[in-house]
């Protein structure tokens, strides 16, 4: 086994004989440069290192096939000086940033890789070398797929994978060409050495399966082995996460207003507001829930972390009846650079055993209201402006514009309390900062129970039939969630709100539909008339995970409108009325009938069914990512169909015969014999070759019938009338397996040639 | 029996319904006429299979060899062990045309001429030392071995069926002898040489020929008929269009070779295949491998070719063979 083992390396390290195909060298350029482009796509990567994977590694290429038949142990000295100095520069910039997670790898993981394709690319002599030029090039565009942010990465992986499949059915030609070539290079009496090398022939069926479980084996121990060794950083230290440094346009406010691209104000001052492009109208200083607007199904943003949360925006405190508003005044100004610590607000859970750390990074993909999304209780932003601005509620307001293709990066501190927890009910002990005698309780406790006057009396003898038996304030907010469940329904299509009535009280006992607005509304005040304080907030839910970026994908359409209600021992909890609360019959029509129908048609089919569906569909969406994709499929598959064509012409004009099974065997054998000093030339027949291996290296040993009979079969599968049948060809592969390993034995027993 | 065959019937694969047990049996004949012959001819395993391989092929053989070694003897023990009608010629510089092919002869009772066969209306036919026999002779002898008939006085006679003609000729003594036209040593289908037995075999032969000459316990192995279904079991013996491109290829680098004036004829290459597809039946298959190609042209091609410097012998004929067979790639794909 160790003889074995010793005896495979020493084969690896064999320097290859030159490559002199430029096509395979051509389609594996092109193979190492798709990765490039696609990680460079990720756009975590600085640009001078893709532009230097981008010039660098056709020009290696170029260098490679020009010293092909030199040794050039200066090269070699070289690049393995460079491969440790950026595997070095790997290292470091891990243990500098301190890394969190393995996600936080990705950056200087895929810069390692480029450069390893680039010095890697000024040393590929030998076939061999190639083929690991295409394995880096699989690992990168894994990398690269990880790196992603959307479904439109497919486009990368159907240019690579046509590109992949021809270098290695050009490489594969190339290889019988050799073993081809071997034969014609002793015809024309030149005295080159059969070329050893890597000649081994796919043994089928078992082979196949004991070679897949040997990697699956190594795979598995070196996977164990990495996940063992790898040290591991403790969260918690600084980290530098992602943020554009995009120069914004500052708003006029300076970040005291919530001011939102999506919503028209009106010219004329009337207060007349409409929607752009779908913008939602809970984005503003003020939601004025008598107007009905519809977000698009547009992707608004991407959010990068590992679990979904509600992305919070906006919060109000303050209800008249028919509009909440966001407090304007006293706004907490946090100066300086990112990242910016931001300082807790009005019941804001402490302490690290009641919250856990959420990471999240924000790819703005349509311009955006100046406020920070991001999961409750934000503690630190990385954010391209000097200075932010915080309400009382917590909601944060940029002095700039947050345009589309900003990125930035929050972390929360979310309450980390499950409902077994709320049961335990209000009394103390009081998380830090909670205890109403305590100097730090928020003394305007009160500005969240305020309820105005025009709130009708049915909607307060509501509030104290439906809480006066309930003593917690779980209770009280489960009692008045299962009755919002029971009586009301959801739809975005309810009438609008008629002059001088109360929301609530229209929503209540009027219309009893209404969307995620009047639901959280309706909790909001029918809890603070049962004397539990609460507030509305407005954001995003966390929006569909990407199947393969792991990405949420955040949609217009996910803008929603939550209740934070106030629980003594753990402060401000989300709430979301709007699940409980079912959908209402849509208005129906045929057509409606028809697409509910394909939908739920389409959702009973299994996820990965439906996945690519989704990212062609996203791709075909936007007609520029459509003809990009089209562009480059084609452009790869006309060059992968040039490359083969260009190699088989070459290979028609060198005049080498079609190789094949005989061939491959053959080729294996002499292989074998040929250290032995037993050559073959395209003269020689099958038992001219054979005769001298038997009465030479195998005399006396009964292997020499089986050589015979080798000889017998590679005869009958070219020459007899049927050819050998696949049963007998396995048999001759495992009677020249056994041969082969025997010469090899011999080979070693005696090393000078006979 | 003529050697021609139609060549398209063989370019497209001899077509006919291969039978096993015909094959067997034609296999056998072979081994059986070659351990017979092997009784008699010591030490001469190769040549013996040669022999026996053109009789299987169909063709006539021509030995050639320094006198004493045995090629009478071989020719004998063939036309032994077939069993047919077997006659001997003695080629010399007076022996007329009508002394091979018969004549006709005045009968008074009937009063008409009636044709008197000669001894070429055999089976076997051994026709020794050939070139001393004088050109009109030898193509009296041509007509025979080509058409399978002989004419007499403008009437032509059919050859018994199987038609076979070995002859012996001498390359040392020129006195006297005429050498055989390139159109008539075209007609055997293979020349082959003896050559002296090694020591053990000339031991062999002097004690196993103590007491009489083996040769006359000999006893025919096969019959006629026998022969015959062997020779058309040869005719069927799969050839690869590879094979037929190795041959083709073959004698077109004769025609091509520098020291070569005249190559091999397309009839050389009709025999070179018929001949690789009898030793494919004597050594058992019924496909032709590339070995039966090569084994085979030199004994088939080595007497065709006509030397463009130096003597002419048919030894450096079959050395040049010899050097073309090791530069003409051998099929490595089956060309189907």
């Amino acid at each position: 086994m160790a003889n074995r083992l010793v005896d495979a390396f020493r084969r690896v390290n064999r320097p290859p004989p030159p490559e002199p195909s430029i096509a395979l060298r051509v389609a594996v350029a092109i193979c190492s440069l798709i990765p490039i482009t696609a990680v460079a796509a990720g756009d975590l990567i600085s640009g001078a290192v893709v532009w230097a994977g981008f010039v660098g590694v056709p020009l290696g290429y170029g260098f490679s096939w020009w010293r092909r038949e030199h040794e050039d142990w200066w090269m070699k000295l070289i690049l393995t000086f460079l491969l440790m100095a950026a595997f070095g520069g790997f290292i470091f910039s891990i243990v500098r940033v301190g890394v969190a997670s393995v996600s936080e790898t990705q950056e200087p993981l895929a810069a390692l890789f480029i450069w390893v394709q680039l010095l890697h690319s000024f040393d590929v002599k030998g076939r061999r070398d190639l083929s690991f030029s295409i394995a880096a090039a699989v690992a990168m565009i894994a990398v690269g797929a990880v790196v992603a942010l959307d479904a439109g990465y497919g486009i990368y992986v159907f240019t690579f994978i046509p590109a992949v499949a021809s270098a290695l059915y050009i490489s594969r030609r190339c290889e019988l060409r050799d073993l081809a070539g071997a034969g014609s290079a002793f015809a024309s009496h030149r005295t080159s050495a059969l070329d050893p090398g890597p000649r081994r022939v796919p043994q089928r069926a078992l082979g196949t399966v004991r070679s897949a479980a040997v990697l699956a084996i190594i795979a598995a121990i070196l996977g164990v082995a990495i996940f063992t060794f790898m040290p591991r950083m403790k969260s918690g230290k600084t980290l530098n996460l992602p943020f554009s440094v995009k120069a914004q346009t500052g708003l006029s406010s300076g970040g005291l207003r919530v001011e939102n691209p999506g919503i028209d104000e009106g010219g004329s001052g009337n207060g007349e507001r409409t929607s752009v492009n779908g913008g939602y109208f809970g984005f503003a200083n003020s939601m004025d829930l008598s107007v009905r607007s519809r977000p698009t199904d547009e992707i608004v943003m991407r959010v990068r972390t590992d679990r979904p949360a509600f992305w919070r925006g906006m919060a109000y405190a303050e209800y008249t009846g028919r509009t909440w508003t966001a407090e304007d005044q006293g706004l907490r100004r946090i100066d300086g650079d990112a990242p910016l610590n931001i300082p807790e607000t009005t019941g804001t859970i402490a302490g690290s055993s009641l919250s856990e750390e959420q990471i999240q990074t924000f790819y703005v993909e349509q311009d955006q209201p100046n406020l920070i999304f991001a999961a409750q209780y934000p503690s630190r932003v990385y954010f391209p402006a000097r200075g932010l601005r915080q309400d009382s509620n917590g909601s944060l307001r940029t002095p700039v514009s947050v345009d589309a293709e900003t990125v930035y990066s929050v972390i929360s501190r979310r309450p980390n309390v499950d409902l077994e927890m709320l049961q335990v009910g209000d009394e103390p002990p009081y998380s830090t900062g909670l205890d109403p005698n305590s100097s730090r309780y928020p003394q305007k406790m009160e500005s969240f129970l305020g309820v105005p006057d025009t709130v009708p009396q049915r909607v307060r003898d509501l509030a104290v039939s439906l809480t006066a038996d309930k003593t917690t304030t779980l209770e009280k907010v489960q009692a008045v969630e299962s009755w919002l469940a029971e009586n009301t329904e959801y739809t975005l299509d309810i009438p609008p709100l008629p002059d001088g009535s109360d929301a609530v009280d229209q929503f209540l006992f009027v219309d009893k539909k209404g969307f995620c607005e009047q639901i959280a509304t309706a909790e909001a005040i029918l809890l603070r008339l049962a004397g539990v304080p609460t507030r509305v907030v407005t954001g995003y839910t966390p929006g569909r995970r990407g199947v393969f970026s792991g990405v949420f994908d955040v949609r217009g359409s996910d803008a929603h409108a939550w209740t934070e209600v106030f629980f003594p021992r753990f402060g401000w909890i989300e709430m979301d009325p709007t699940t409980h609360v079912p959908r209402a019959e849509e208005n129906p029509s045929r057509f409606s009938d028809i697409a509910r129908w394909a939908k739920e048609a389409a959702g009973k089919l299994p996820n990965w069914v439906r996945a690519p569906f989704r990212g062609a569909a996203r791709i075909a969406g936007s007609p520029r990512n459509l003809a990009v994709a089209l562009a480059l499929v084609i452009t790869s598959v006309v060059v992968g169909i040039y490359l083969v064509r260009l190699s088989r012409r070459r290979r028609r004009e060198t005049g080498d015969a079609t190789p094949n099974w005989h061939l491959q065997v053959l080729g294996r054998l002499v292989g074998a014999a040929e250290p032995l000093g037993v050559g073959w030339h395209r003269g020689q027949t099958t038992s001219e070759f054979i005769e001298p291996v038997r009465a030479g290296p195998l005399a006396g040993l009964p292997e020499g019938e089986l050589l015979n009979q080798i000889g017998e079969a590679l005869d009958k599968d070219l020459f007899s009338r049927d050819g050998l049948d696949e049963h007998s060809r396995l048999d001759t592969e495992r009677g020249v397996d056994e041969i082969v390993q025997l010469l090899e034995k011999v080979a070693q027993d005696e090393p000078q040639p006979v | 029996m003529s050697t021609e065959v139609q060549a398209g019937e063989v370019m497209a694969g001899s077509p006919q319904v291969h039978d096993e047990s015909e094959l067997a049996r034609a296999s056998q004949v072979g081994s059986d006429l070659i351990n017979n012959v092997a009784r008699v001819v010591r030490g001469k395993p190769d040549q013996i299979e040669l022999a026996a391989t053109v009789l299987l092929g169909g063709g006539h053989l021509l030995i050639e060899d320094v006198p004493g070694v045995g090629k009478t003897i071989l020719a004998r023990a063939l036309a032994i062990s077939i069993g047919g009608k077997f006659s001997r010629i003695q080629g010399t510089p007076d022996l007329m045309p009508a002394d091979v092919t018969g004549t006709n002869v005045y009968r008074r009772e009937s009063e008409e001429f009636v044709f008197h066969p000669g001894p070429v209306f055999a089976n076997v036919v051994l026709v020794d030392e050939i070139n001393r026999a004088t050109p009109r002779t030898q193509s009296a002898l041509l007509e025979a071995m080509e058409e399978g008939q002989v004419t007499a006085d403008g009437l032509g006679y059919g050859l018994p069926e199987p038609f076979c003609l070995l002859a012996t000729e001498n390359p040392v003594e020129y006195h006297g002898t005429y050498p055989l036209p390139e159109g008539q040593l075209d007609r055997f289908m293979a020349a082959i040489s003896i050559g002296y037995p090694d020591r053990e075999a000339e031991k062999e032969v002097l004690t196993s020929q103590a007491h009489g000459h083996p040769i006359e316990e000999l006893e025919s192995v096969c019959s006629l008929e026998d022969l015959v279904s062997a020779r058309v079991a040869v005719r069927a013996v799969y050839t690869a269009p590879a094979i037929v491109d190795y041959v083709v290829s073959i004698c077109d680098a004769t025609r091509r070779h520098p020291s070569i004036s005249i190559g091999a004829s397309p009839r050389g290459s009709l025999a070179l295949l018929h001949a690789a597809q009898a030793r494919a039946i004597i050594k058992g298959r019924d496909y032709v491998v590339p070995d039966d190609v090569k084994v085979m042209a030199v004994s088939v091609l080595g007497h065709r070719i006509v030397l463009s410097q130096g003597a002419q012998s048919i030894g450096a004929g079959r050395n040049l063979i010899h050097q073309i067979l090791t530069s003409v790639p051998v099929p490595t794909d089956s060309g189907r």
